[in-house]
C-alpha cells in the first residue's frame, strides 16, 4: 500500500516538473544576445573579386577619376588578405584653371593619378544586419584595411615627370550583402605616399584621399 | 610618445596636399604684337643716290608683300567675317600693323626728325608718299648729277624701271630734289637714337646731355659736343613709336657708323644701353656694306672696318638681320633691294625671340613650349667675334636680361603660343585668391 502511494504521488508531481524545466531552457534575455543568430554570408575560406569605380574629389587642383579591380581571399569571417589594381586619370579644378589663367599666371606643380597597385589585409570585426524601414533587413559587415604598394602619377605640368611613389594606405570600408554571392562595397582610403619631385627636385609627402563603390563577387556562393 | 606620434598622424591626414607654385609667363597670342614701327635711316650723301633710287623702286613691291589687301574682302554675312577669320589665324604676317617713319645719317640736319611725317598701314599713297620723301628729302642728288631722263613721262604716271629727271621734277617739283646732301659724317645710330628721342613724350636725360668727346692720339684735347636735342624736339616725331609696338630701325648706308659717343669702336654697347632706356623692343636691320671673315670691308670704298662693324654688332645684338648693300666682289654694284626687302619682311613678321620673365626664376626649372611642344635647352656651339655665346637650335636663359631667348630653327612663328613656366626664386610677385 504505501509503495502504491508513492507511485500515485510521483505521477501527479512528475508532470508540473518536467513543465517547468522546459520553460527555463527556452528563453534567452536580451542581454545574453552578443552576435547575430544566423550569420547568412560567410566569407570563410572564400575568394572575392571586385569592379569598383571612385573617386579623390579632396586635392584643391585635381580632381581624379579612378577605377579599380580588388581581389580578397577570406582566411575567415574577420580577416583577409587583399590586392587592390587601380587606373585613373586626373582633371584640373577651377581653381588650377583659375591660376593658370593670364590673370594670375600660376601653375600649382600638381601631380595626378594614373596607376597604382596595393596589398594587404582586411580586418572585419563587425558582421550586422540592418532593418530598412521595417520591411527590409541587410546585411553588412565593416572592415578596416591596411595595405601597401606602390602609385604612379604624373605632373600635370607638361613635361614636369612622373613619379612612382611608395604608398602606405589605411582605408575603412563596408560590404552589403547583395547575394550570397554578390555584395556591393564602399570604401574610404587615403593612399599616403612619398613623391620624388623631378622639376624641384624634392621629395614630397602627398595623400590621396578616395572613396569608391564597388560590386563584388564572392566565390562558392551556392554551398 | 604615443600620443604624440598620433598626434603627428592625423595632422598629416587632415593637411592639404602642398605643391611648388610655377609663374607662366605667358605669351599667349593675344599678347603679341604685331605693331611694327618701322624707322628708315638713311644715308644722304653723294654716293648714295643709286642706292636710294633703288629703294625707292623696290619699296612699292615690299608694301605690296607685307600688306594684305583688305578692300578685296567681302564682308557680307557671317560666311564672309568667317573667311576673314581664317585668313587672319593662318596669314597672320600680313596682319603687321606697321608704319614707318625716315630720317637721315645727317643728325646735324634733322636731328632724327622723321621727313614727310608717318607712312601708316592702309594709307592709300602710302607708297608713293614715302618714295617722295625718300627721293626729294633724303636722297643726294648732286646739281653736276646727270640722271637718265624720259620725255614721254606725265606726272602722275607711276615710277617705271628707274628714276629719271622727270619723274623727280614732277614728284618734287622742278629741280628741288637738286642738292639735298647731307653731312659727311653718317651718323646713323646717333640719328635712330635721336628720333627715338623725339618720339616719346618723357625722353631719357641722356638724349639732353652734352657729349664729352674724349681727346685721343688724333684729337687730343678732350671735345664737349653740345647736345642737338632740346625741349624743342620733345614729340617732333609723336606717334611714331606706339605704345606696345616693337621698333625696326633700318640703316641704309654706303658707309660705316661715325657718330659722336663712340669712338672708332667695333661695338657699340653705349648706344645698347641707351635704346634699353626707352623700354621698348628695338631690332636693327643694316643694310650695309659687308666685311668679309677677316671683318675687313668686301668692296672697296670710304667705309671704315669699325663703322660698318658696329651697324652689325647692333643688328647682332639686337636679333635683327644685316644685308649687304652691294654685289659681292669683284663686281660691288649696288644691290637690287628686292633681296633686302624681303628679308626685311621677313623680320618685321619674325621679331619675337627674346621673352621676359616676370620673376626670376630657378633656371633648373624652366620649361618652354610653343604651341604645346616642349623646346629643348639650346647647347652652346661656340662663341662669336663678340664673345657672346653661339647656341644651337633651342631655347637659352639669359641671367642679364632675365629672358628666355630662342635660337635657330626653334624660334617661334608670330602667331605661335609660347609658355614659359618656371619656379621663381623669390615666390610669388603677387598675392594669390586661394
Amino acid at each position: 500500500m504505501r509503495t502504491l502511494t508513492a507511485a500515485l504521488v510521483a505521477l501527479l508531481i512528475a508532470p508540473v516538473a518536467s513543465a517547468q524545466e522546459t520553460i527555463d531552457l527556452g528563453v534567452i534575455r536580451d542581454e545574453d544576445i552578443t552576435v547575430v543568430q544566423k550569420l547568412l554570408y560567410p566569407k570563410a575560406k572564400r575568394t572575392e573579386f571586385g569592379l569598383h569605380a571612385g573617386v579623390m574629389p579632396f586635392d584643391a587642383y585635381v580632381t581624379n577619376a579612378v577605377a579599380q579591380l580588388s581581389f580578397n581571399q577570406h582566411l575567415s569571417d574577420q580577416l583577409s588578405i587583399s590586392v587592390l589594381a587601380g587606373g585613373g586619370y586626373g582633371f584640373k579644378t577651377a581653381v588650377y584653371r583659375k591660376l593658370e589663367s593670364p590673370a594670375y599666371g600660376v601653375a600649382p606643380y600638381a601631380y595626378r593619378y594614373l596607376g597604382g597597385a596595393l596589398g594587404g589585409i582586411e580586418w572585419a570585426p563587425i558582421y550586422a544586419k540592418m532593418n530598412v524601414n521595417g520591411s527590409r533587413i541587410i546585411h553588412f559587415d565593416t572592415y578596416l584595411a591596411a595595405r601597401v604598394g606602390v602609385t604612379l602619377e604624373q605632373a600635370v605640368i607638361s613635361g614636369g615627370g612622373t613619379a612612382l611613389a611608395p604608398t602606405l594606405s589605411p582605408g575603412i570600408g563596408s560590404r552589403l550583402f547583395l547575394s550570397r554571392s554578390t555584395a556591393l562595397r564602399v570604401e574610404f582610403r587615403d593612399d599616403l605616399m612619398l613623391q620624388r619631385r623631378a622639376l624641384t627636385n624634392t621629395t614630397d609627402f602627398k595623400q590621396n584621399a578616395n572613396v569608391t563603390l564597388g560590386i563584388t563577387f564572392l566565390s562558392g556562393g551556392d554551398e | 610618445m604615443r600620443w604624440t606620434a598620433g598626434l603627428l598622424a592625423l595632422v598629416s591626414l587632415a593637411s592639404c596636399n602642398r605643391y611648388d607654385l610655377f609663374l607662366t609667363s605667358g605669351f599667349e597670342q593675344e599678347s603679341f604684337s604685331n605693331k611694327a614701327d618701322v624707322v628708315f635711316v638713311v644715308d644722304n650723301s653723294d654716293s648714295m643716290y643709286e642706292v636710294s633710287a633703288s629703294l625707292a623702286l623696290n619699296f612699292a613691291t615690299f608694301i605690296q608683300s607685307i600688306e594684305t589687301q583688305e578692300e578685296e574682302l567681302a564682308t557680307d554675312g557671317l560666311a564672309d567675317a568667317a573667311a576673314n577669320y581664317v585668313d587672319y589665324v593662318q596669314n597672320r604676317s600680313s596682319f603687321v600693323d606697321f608704319q614707318f617713319g625716315i630720317t637721315t645719317t645727317d643728325v646735324e640736319a634733322e636731328v632724327g626728325e622723321a621727313l614727310g611725317g608717318l607712312y601708316k598701314r592702309g594709307d592709300p599713297d602710302l607708297s608713293s608718299r614715302f618714295v617722295r620723301t625718300l627721293l626729294c628729302e633724303a636722297t643726294c642728288f648732286r646739281e653736276d648729277l646727270q640722271l637718265p631722263t624720259d620725255p614721254t613721262y606725265e606726272c602722275g604716271q607711276a615710277i617705271g624701271d628707274e628714276v629719271t629727271e622727270e619723274y623727280l621734277d614732277c614728284v618734287c617739283g622742278a629741280g628741288t630734289w637738286q642738292g639735298n646732301c647731307g653731312n659727311a659724317v653718317e651718323e646713323g645710330i646717333e640719328s635712330a637714337y635721336m628720333a627715338m628721342c623725339s618720339g616719346v613724350s618723357n625722353p631719357p636725360v641722356a638724349c639732353f646731355e652734352d657729349i664729352l668727346q674724349i681727346g685721343d692720339a688724333t684729337n687730343e684735347e678732350d671735345v664737349l659736343v653740345p647736345s642737338l636735342f632740346s625741349d624743342a624736339n620733345v614729340g617732333v616725331n609723336d606717334g611714331l613709336f606706339r605704345p606696345g609696338a616693337n621698333t625696326i630701325i633700318v640703316i641704309v648706308s654706303d658707309e660705316g657708323d661715325g657718330s659722336r659717343r663712340l669712338d672708332r669702336e667695333s661695338t657699340a654697347e653705349v648706344y645698347e644701353s641707351l635704346f634699353e632706356q626707352f623700354g621698348r623692343r628695338v631690332t636693327f636691320a643694316a643694310i650695309v656694306p659687308g666685311l668679309d671673315e677677316d671683318g675687313t670691308v668686301s668692296c672697296p670704298g670710304q667705309a671704315t672696318d669699325w663703322g660698318v662693324a658696329r651697324y652689325n654688332y647692333l643688328a647682332y645684338r639686337t636679333n635683327g638681320l644685316v644685308e649687304d648693300i652691294f654685289e659681292p666682289p669683284p663686281n660691288c654694284e649696288p644691290r637690287d633691294f628686292g633681296i633686302a626687302f624681303e628679308a626685311l619682311g621677313e623680320l618685321l613678321v619674325n621679331l619675337l625671340t627674346t621673352f621676359p620673365l616676370a620673376s626670376v626664376p630657378d633656371p633648373d626649372t624652366l620649361i618652354v613650349r610653343v604651341d604645346g611642344n616642349d623646346v629643348p635647352q639650346a647647347e652652346i656651339t661656340g662663341s662669336d667675334v663678340y664673345g657672346f655665346d653661339v647656341y644651337g637650335d633651342g631655347w637659352s636663359y639669359s641671367i642679364a636680361d632675365n629672358a628666355v631667348e630662342f635660337h635657330g630653327a626653334a624660334i617661334p612663328g608670330y602667331d605661335a603660343d609660347v609658355q614659359v613656366l618656371y619656379l621663381p626664386i623669390e615666390g610669388m610677385p603677387r598675392e594669390l585668391p586661394f
